[in-house]
């Protein structure tokens, strides 16, 4: 049986019994089934990060097409003419960039999910800096030697890199295609990236030791070189192994080399589908940094952050498909990130300088679509200096991400990311449960006042969540009643949109609600 | 003898741990600062010198230098010289060129945007560079030229016009060892530089902060704590930076009529330093350059750098004040002038402190040229374009392993010298490893070796092995290889096991002395000739996979 996972186990602890409507609810310590149907669901599940290095410029991928008036105003050498946006199902005012037809489709089909304005306080407008942010998951001004990943893996892997690999971790921890670690891997001992180009080539390296002490630079060099070539004999090793065992399905790839994200992604696919046990995967693509030339002189549909997209929405495409025809697309989420967004305005370079917030976008079959947060607003009359404000930190993404997919407990999750950080509403189904109690439930009146009514039974407790329409989650709570109407005290709400996170043992639900 | 007890001495106990801890080291005995160095100079202290300012050496210039002394070598590497070549059109059989004929050198040919021959010459020009530094005399201007390369970063592929690339490189190597101030003030207007990251679109109204931004953030203050300009400084800096742009003949021009003439205003970090609007712009320019390198942290920002490329990537508060703080100072009393700087690192005790030794990871091109130095490995060819071309791989090989030549990652350089905590280590990973020592195979196999675009490169370990003094004592010949190689050479277990590679298996010198003997009396006999082959590949196989050999 699988070992239970060290993290599970404190979460289990950490639940304590919450006051609702002032009767105690009980903790879930003691519901062993529960913990091992939250073990199988999130054991096996992947990650794979998609960085566009450079700064992406956010309103030049998705665009609030009910500000477009005052995008026009402010970068018209650059915007693409209205009516060649792609329009998304039930979003009217918001489109995708016209070469990212495969990402509409796919958010169509409700396998995209978009946050909004992700940034985070005091803006740093380094490339540099504000990478070593994102991958560190640190205030803005504060330096952190360790990555967000790096951390998150330490919880289930403390004393990596030390006997691994082993019986139960054959695997690498984290896999970074390309020659370059991401810092985000960097645990507090060691890197868990390991890198992999060709996953069909092996090359036996020397791992001789001697005694010399690691506490001097040569020492600490050296052992450092050691251990990689220890670790490459035995992952690269499994690495040939997985690779032999499945071929890329999809035939939506492009040619190699035509498109650098679908080449990295087509290895990643390759790898989950062959049974490699690694949870975290990262990919890159560079050349959003688009001071200049960010669109053909002639025509601002195309150019260079015209191709970048394309490729983008291609290169998911083709991933997407490929995983789906390997059945195991629901247990993978893929999720973009870039350092920063754009300035509103465009500069007289046919560009766009650095800026701040920008939306990320996130891709899987266990994910419901779902617009996360408002479009931005703009200013009137937007300049080259103006920035997008942030609604949503990086790091309630980053949070969300680690309790929805990876079942990580919220207390670990404030160390990992040094902070409490709101939740966003994004809607995990688990895997087999689509067609739960859950999806059951109704959920009434809509608009409502002062109750929501939850009607339909579940077993054990239901955990209610309620999120702003900005994504910010105002309030959280653990409902156990075997009546089949429950109720939700929203009298303290404003009037306005909110979001209603359901979420049980077996996985999640998001309704939509107005308050009147 | 050095000054201090030998680092393993000194350690009663010291910790031994098979797996690399992320913290920086701790060191157990006193760190050095920057006062000259007292002890001996003898081969393993040249070695450490020689290894840190050239891109490999051979054994006959550690023996020069061990000669010379340590004054003496120190002036050698601190003197500039001519480059020996200059790029070539190398690829007449494949393209045209109007302008250049073949084996000419294109340097003087007039401006193109042909793409293709931009294309040819950025690759004619990698090969040169190549050539440059292979051929190096004693000095430290080849390892210079590529520290500024990765400071200065500008991408020829980004840039895609020959011209600009090696004129930006051309100044570079000029001022290597001249006056950092100076060499900023120019690369400002250098072609390659204000194509590179936009300043020719720089103008009023609607400034293109990129140069203004790199040029505090990355050329010049840095992101330190005590870098605290703003992003107004940023925007200001590039409002003075408006007006320079390039003509029909992509000459680099200042044009009155684009320039921002309204006065700039900079933030308290500069003291609010206010620089008046003019119509000649280079005159704000002037006065923004002298108000940033009238900061201290100029000065701190470019040692540390020069210290994390050239000794060793941890700066710790201690080495800060031993050591960073006063060759800072003497930067920046010596007018920004490079080589003082230099000078006093080189003769620092703290430069030879045990434990700098060993301590750098090889970057690509040092790894690969050292290697070729190593093994002898001879670049010239039938032709001038055979050459050109064979250089050509080398950089392809450099590209394979993480670094092109003429073309970091982006305008920050390469991460292995700027992005922390791991620096140096980003060389290093499940990929590069491995292909670091297939290259290192792959050459020993004539006559194909590195065969790339049809043209092969390989080395002849026969008689590579042959000049080599008592060759057929199988302790010399692993004796001569580890203390050339290995910046502290191996362990006796590791010699041990090497010599036993020579020996087959068996326990006595003489069977390698046997072999070696009946090859060397009867070359022609093909059996002879193969058991030697197959022990010498085998035993240098492993030698240059010793994970010691990635390490200077």
């Amino acid at each position: 049986m699988m070992k239970r996972r060290d993290f599970f186990k404190t979460a289990a602890a950490a639940t304590t019994p919450v006051l609702l409507h002032g009767i105690p609810v009980a903790g879930m310590q003691n519901s062993k089934l529960l913990q091992l149907l939250a073990d199988e669901d999130c054991a096996d599940k992947v990650l794979v990060l998609i960085q566009l290095n450079g700064g992406n410029d956010g309103l030049n991928t998705i665009m609030p097409l009910d500000q477009y008036d005052k995008l026009a105003r402010g970068r018209s050498n650059i915007l693409v003419p209205e009516n060649e946006v792609l329009s998304l199902n039930g979003v009217p005012d918001m489109g995708f960039h016209p070469r990212m037809g495969e990402l509409q489709n796919l958010f169509n089909d409700g396998k995209i999910s978009v946050i909004q304005n992700v940034g985070y306080p005091n803006q740093n407008f380094s490339h540099f800096r504000s990478t070593d942010i994102w991958l560190t998951a640190s205030d803005s001004d504060v330096v952190l030697d360790t990555g967000w990943l790096g951390r998150a893996l330490d919880c289930d892997h403390p004393d990596f890199p030390t006997d691994y690999p082993n019986a139960e971790n054959p695997d690498p921890i984290g896999v970074q295609t390309g020659l370059f670690v991401s810092p985000a891997f960097l645990g507090p001992n060691s890197t868990f990236g390991h890198a992999i180009e060709d996953p069909e080539e092996f090359y036996q390296l020397i791992t001789d030791e001697d005694n010399t002490p690691t506490d001097t630079p040569y020492g600490h060099e050296l052992a450092f070189i050691r251990q990689t070539a220890r670790q490459s004999n035995a992952y690269n090793q499994r690495i040939v192994e997985v690779a032999q065992n499945q071929d890329n399905l999809s035939s939506l790839y492009p040619t190699a080399g035509q498109n650098r994200l679908a080449d990295q992604l087509k290895i990643v696919a390759r790898m989950i589908g062959g049974g490699l046990k690694t949870k975290v995967y990262m990919v890159s693509l560079g050349g959003f940094d688009t001071h200049a030339s960010q669109v053909d002189p002639n025509s601002t549909t195309s150019g260079a952050h015209a191709d970048l997209l394309g490729m983008v929405s291609e290169a998911m495409n083709a991933f997407q498909d490929d995983i789906e025809k390997m059945n195991v697309s629901n247990r993978v989420l893929s999720m973009t990130f870039s350092e920063f967004g754009r300035r509103i305005g465009s500069n007289g370079s046919q560009g766009t300088d650095h800026g701040a917030a920008a939306p990320m976008m996130i891709m899987s079959s266990a994910v419901e679509g779902s617009i996360i947060g408002d479009n931005p607003v703009l200013p009137d009359n937007p300049t080259d200096r103006d920035n997008l404000e942030m609604d949503i930190d990086f790091r309630s993404v980053y949070a969300t991400v680690l309790r929805d997919w990876f079942c990580l407990d919220e207390e670990k999750i404030k160390d990992i990311l040094y902070g409490d950080f709101d939740l966003l509403p994004l809607k995990t189904t688990s895997i087999n449960n689509y067609d739960s109690a859950l999806a059951r439930l109704s959920v009434f009146p809509n608009p409502a006042r002062d109750f929501v009514y939850i009607e339909g039974r579940v077993n054990g407790n239901l955990k209610v969540e309620v999120f702003g329409a900005s994504g910010k989650r105002i309030s959280s709570q653990y409902i156990q009643s075997k009546e089949p109407l429950k109720s939700v005290d929203i009298r303290g709400l404003s009037k306005g949109m909110y979001h209603l996170r359901l979420s049980h043992n077996t996985g999640s639900r998001v309704v939509k609600i107005l308050v009147e | 003898m050095s000054q201090y007890p030998d680092l393993f001495q000194e350690v009663k106990d010291p910790p031994k741990n098979k797996y690399a801890n992320k913290k920086p080291p701790h060191y157990y005995f006193k760190v050095s600062g920057v006062e000259p160095y007292q002890g001996s100079f003898g081969e393993a202290e040249a070695k450490h010198l020689l290894g840190r300012c050239l891109f490999g050496y051979t054994k006959a210039q550690l023996d020069q230098a061990v000669a010379d002394g340590l004054a003496t070598t120190i002036s050698k590497l601190l003197t500039s010289h001519a480059s020996y070549t200059s790029p070539i059109n190398d690829y007449y059989d494949m393209l045209t060129d109007p302008d250049v004929a073949p084996e000419a050198s294109w340097v003087n040919a007039p401006f193109t945007n042909d793409p293709q021959i931009n294309n040819r010459r950025i690759r004619s020009f990698q090969a040169w560079w190549l050539t440059e530094m292979l051929e190096q005399p004693l000095s430290i201007q080849e390892q210079l030229s590529l520290f500024w390369h990765n400071h200065f970063a500008t991408q020829a592929s980004t840039v895609n016009f020959s011209k600009f690339t090696y004129e930006t490189n051309s100044l570079l190597r000029t001022n290597a060892l001249g006056n950092f101030k100076t060499l900023t003030s120019e690369i400002t207007f250098d072609p390659g530089m204000l194509l590179y990251l936009n300043g020719y679109k720089n103008q009023k109204f609607k400034p293109d902060e990129n140069y203004a931004r790199e040029l505090q953030e990355l050329f010049t203050l840095g992101k330190g704590p005590d870098s605290q300009y703003t992003e107004d400084d940023v925007y200001a800096a590039a409002r003075i930076l408006t007006g320079w742009t390039f003509d029909q003949n992509a000459e680099v021009v200042y044009n009155a009529a684009l320039h921002d003439t309204d006065d700039k205003q900079f933030s308290a970090f500069f003291d609010n330093m206010l620089i008046k609007g003019r119509t000649d712009g280079s005159i704000e320019y002037q006065e923004l350059i002298d108000m940033i390198f009238a900061k201290d942290e100029v000065a701190k920002f470019i040692v540390r750098k020069l210290y994390r490329f050239f000794v060793y990537y941890v700066i710790d508060e201690e080495i800060e004040e031993k050591v960073i703080v006063p060759l800072a100072d003497t930067f920046r009393n010596g007018g920004y002038e490079i080589a003082p700087v230099l000078s006093q690192l080189f003769q620092s005790a703290h430069f030879f402190d045990p434990y700098t030794k060993g301590a750098i990871i090889k970057n690509p091109i040092d790894f690969l040229l050292g290697h070729f130095k190593h093994i002898n490995f001879d670049h010239r060819r039938n032709s001038e374009t055979e050459r050109s071309r064979g250089l050509y791989i080398t950089s392809l090989l450099g590209s394979l392993l993480q670094m092109t030549i003429g073309d970091p990652p982006d305008v920050a350089g390469w991460d292995a010298y700027h992005q922390g905590p791991q620096y140096h280590q980003h060389w290093i990973n499940s990929v590069t490893l491995p292909k670091r020592n297939q290259i290192c195979d792959a050459i020993m196999i004539a006559p194909n070796g590195l065969r790339i675009s049809g043209i092969n490169h390989y080395i002849d370990i026969l008689a590579l092995s042959e000049a080599i003094p008592n060759v057929n004592d199988p302790n010399a010949l692993v004796g001569y290889w580890t203390d050339l190689l290995f910046p502290k050479g191996l362990s006796e277990q590791q010699k041990a096991d090497l010599k036993s590679i020579l020996l087959y298996g068996q326990t006595e010198d003489y069977y390698w002395t046997v072999a070696w003997e009946d090859y060397i009396a009867d070359k022609q006999n093909q059996q002879k000739q193969q058991t030697v082959y197959y022990l010498l590949y085998s035993f240098y196989k492993n030698l240059f996979n010793h994970p010691e050999y990635q390490l200077s």
